[in-house]
């Protein structure tokens, strides 16, 4: 029994593991060709419940899916309403199983970890499909996991007390509910339990009643089951999660209920329709089983429309999850690439509105009273970068106009350049807080510099967000070469009367460097501007 | 009702307060046509709105702003004299600024700030000429 435990505990390490090793190696799948296809097929009802079923037939195990998916959507791969659909058809699918019981996946992902795990070991293949077999590298580990965890019960039939608890359970329906709700707590596959009930029904141990009812119990299990396993997550991950919970409970809650009405009233409901359907009970308790995941589609598709509302106000999206997506584009809005691009300068004046938040991270009057680190706001502008630049590309693929495709040419440039400087901005904080960690320097330059890039950056915005030519040409003015100058005041730091060690001379030369190209690259998106704006450019000439 | 004393916020609070709450002296005079404010202190967030408070009911008139007490500016007190001077132009006003420490001419240098306003190293001798 202590292996048992043992196994069951390596089990449970393993699938947290593999649940945030795919979160985490999703983050390096870029491909914007997987992405679009994902989120494609996401889009479309029909496929996304294909891909919902197929995916829970594969993996055997709904809470799996919601979890894998989990990272899509974290990753900004793909939006929540689109995720819940394929969570509730991935039920239905986990019911294939029941059907084929002899279907063995284990042998199949044992071949993914194994294969993927010896090309990381060994980095075989390109370094761009390194995410993507890491990623498959934590799917085998997550499935290795689950399958360990029901290693762990499988002999649960060959204990003595397993047999009393079956004996005393002997009769009641609602026992046996209660036993799947439990079992299906430990052993994180429904359709496994199911197996075991249509097992434990042929070998005479249950009734055909108990054995529906112990399936019924495992639908409740799975709320419970995926609410403890979310316990760590919140946001958007957790919002999958809930879902889950829900219309497996409300799955599980109603089946058990019919169970009772067809009991009391003697009208056929679900296990009628199972007897009317097929004469072998093995058949019948598939058919129950089979049910159960259908009345938790069918849930999903009465609140389709609502659920995502529902899930956001049980679960809001954290900083990051919110800083990270953006916050104006919409898949409706690229049917009119004006008003899509329309759109995309809105989401950059944002981006650019996270840099002076970075800076206020380590500027004197804001750095006590800043809330979300600069980090959280660096990742956030990167993973919105790439929803814009998907979204651009798309507006691109598309037939449009002489002037529609200059504007796109243009922003994609702008959009470049607020990549670079997101980055550059991180990288000019991160330097600031280390040079400030070490001894205390003398004067204000490098506050001065923190100041100066914040005054810059909010001409930027200004420049950018009126398209004002008299605005563009004062960021031009502002940010015209200053080289010279910057070397005069290394110069003067570096001999005056304060001694640097070698640690902070670096810092300081790199920070005056991200200085600069930070004011280079505004001085670009200055000249973006103006070819937005050719009136702008006209108006800076003469 | 008295609050309950809590040491470690109490002290982030007055950290917060100090560090929000610095002040600066504005002094207004006349020199001529010219109205002259001397400035002493930090053109920080608090000090720029103290700033822009007297700034704005000048707009159109000319304005010379004695820099010889200032510590230090910071992005919000540069905005607040990048408005001025904007609105000055468009009022037919004028901005000069003067009497700058090394420190505070090289943050307008560094922040590429020395070519739009009037910057005069010798306030007085300017409005004087």
């Amino acid at each position: 029994m202590t292996e048992l435990v043992a196994l069951f505990l390596a089990g449970l390490a393993l699938f947290f593991y593999g649940v945030g090793g795919i979160r985490t190696h999703l983050n390096g799948l870029g491909s914007r060709r997987l992405r679009q296809q994902l989120s494609r097929w996401a889009r479309h009802p029909v496929l996304a419940g294909i891909w919902g079923f197929l995916f829970g037939a594969i993996t055997q195990s709904s809470t799996a899916v919601a979890f894998i998916l989990t990272g899509l959507v974290s990753n900004g791969l793909m939006s929540t309403a689109h995720a819940l659909p394929i969570i509730a058809w991935a039920n239905l699918g986990t019911a294939v199983l029941v059907f084929f019981v002899s279907f063995n996946l284990h042998l199949a992902f044992l071949y993914v970890l194994g294969v993927s795990g010896l090309a990381l070991a060994f980095n075989i293949g390109a370094a761009r499909f390194r995410p993507m077999v890491a990623a498959l590298f934590s799917v085998g580990l997550l499935f290795f996991g689950l399958q360990m965890m029901k290693d762990a019960f499988a002999p649960l039939p060959g204990f003595g007390w397993f047999g009393d608890v079956v004996a005393f359970l002997q009769g009641s329906a609602l026992a046996t509910f209660i036993l799947g709700l439990l079992l299906r707590l430990l052993v994180q596959s429904s359709s496994a339990i199911a197996v075991i009930a249509i097992a434990l029904a042929h070998g005479g141990l249950f009734s055909g009643e108990q054995a529906a009812m112990m399936m019924y119990g495992t639908g409740v299990g799975v709320g419970l089951s995926v609410f403890l396993l979310s316990s760590n997550l919140q946001g958007v991950p957790r919002q999958l999660a809930l879902y889950q919970a829900l219309i497996n409970s409300f799955s599980g809650l109603t089946l058990c209920a019919l169970y009772y009405v067809e009991k009391l009233t003697g009208v056929p409901l679900a296990l009628g329709l199972a007897e009317s359907l097929t004469g072998d009970d093995s058949l019948r308790l598939a058919c129950a089983f089979l049910f159960l995941q259908s009345t938790a589609v069918g849930a999903a598709l009465i609140f389709s429309r609502s659920a995502a509302h529902w899930m956001e106000k049980l679960s809001p999206p954290t900083e990051e999850q919110d800083l990270s997506r953006p916050r104006f584009l919409s898949e409706d809005a690229l049917e009119d690439p004006e008003s899509a691009l329309d759109l995309v300068e809105k989401e950059q004046i944002r981006l650019l509105g996270h840099l002076t938040a970075q800076l206020s991270t380590i500027r004197e009057e804001t750095a006590a009273t800043a809330i979300i680190p600069a980090g959280v706001l660096h990742r956030g502008g990167t993973a919105v970068g790439t929803e814009i630049q998907a979204f651009i590309r798309e507006l691109a693929e598309r037939e449009v106009d002489h002037n529609t495709s200059r504007r796109v040419l243009a922003l994609e440039r702008r959009l470049a350049l607020i990549g670079s400087l997101n980055d550059t901005v991180h990288a000019f904080v991160e330097t600031f807080t280390r040079l400030r960690s070490g001894p205390a320097l003398e004067g204000s330059f490098v506050d001065n510099l923190a100041e100066s890039l914040n005054t810059l950056i909010l001409s930027a915005i200004d420049a950018t967000h009126a398209g004002d030519p008299a605005e563009v040409d004062l960021l031009l003015r502002m940010t015209a070469d200053r080289g010279d100058l910057m070397e005069r005041l290394r110069r003067n730091l570096l001999s005056g009367p304060q001694p640097l060690d070698h640690q902070q001379k670096s810092h300081l030369f790199y920070l005056t460097s991200l200085f600069e190209r930070a004011v280079w690259l505004l001085r670009q998106l200055g000249l973006a501007q103006q070819s937005l704006d050719p009136s702008a450019a006209a108006d800076t000439k003469s | 009702m008295r609050r309950d004393c809590r040491f470690p916020n109490d002290i982030r609070y007055l950290d917060v307060l100090l560090t929000l709450h610095t002040f600066m002296n504005i002094t207004t005079s006349t020199h001529g046509d010219w109205t002259l404010l001397s400035l002493v202190g930090k053109i920080d967030n608090a000090g720029s709105e103290e700033l822009k408070a007297v700034l704005t009911p000048l707009t159109g008139r000319s304005v010379a702003i004695d820099c010889t007490g200032v510590e230090y500016v910071t992005s919000s007190g540069f905005r607040v004299l990048m408005q001025a001077e904007k609105d000055q132009r468009l009022k037919g006003g004028r901005l000069i600024l003067g009497n700058m420490s090394t420190p505070v001419s090289s943050f307008f240098e560094i922040a590429g700030l020395h070519t739009l306003f009037n910057i005069v190293p010798d306030l007085k001798a300017a409005l004087n000429a």
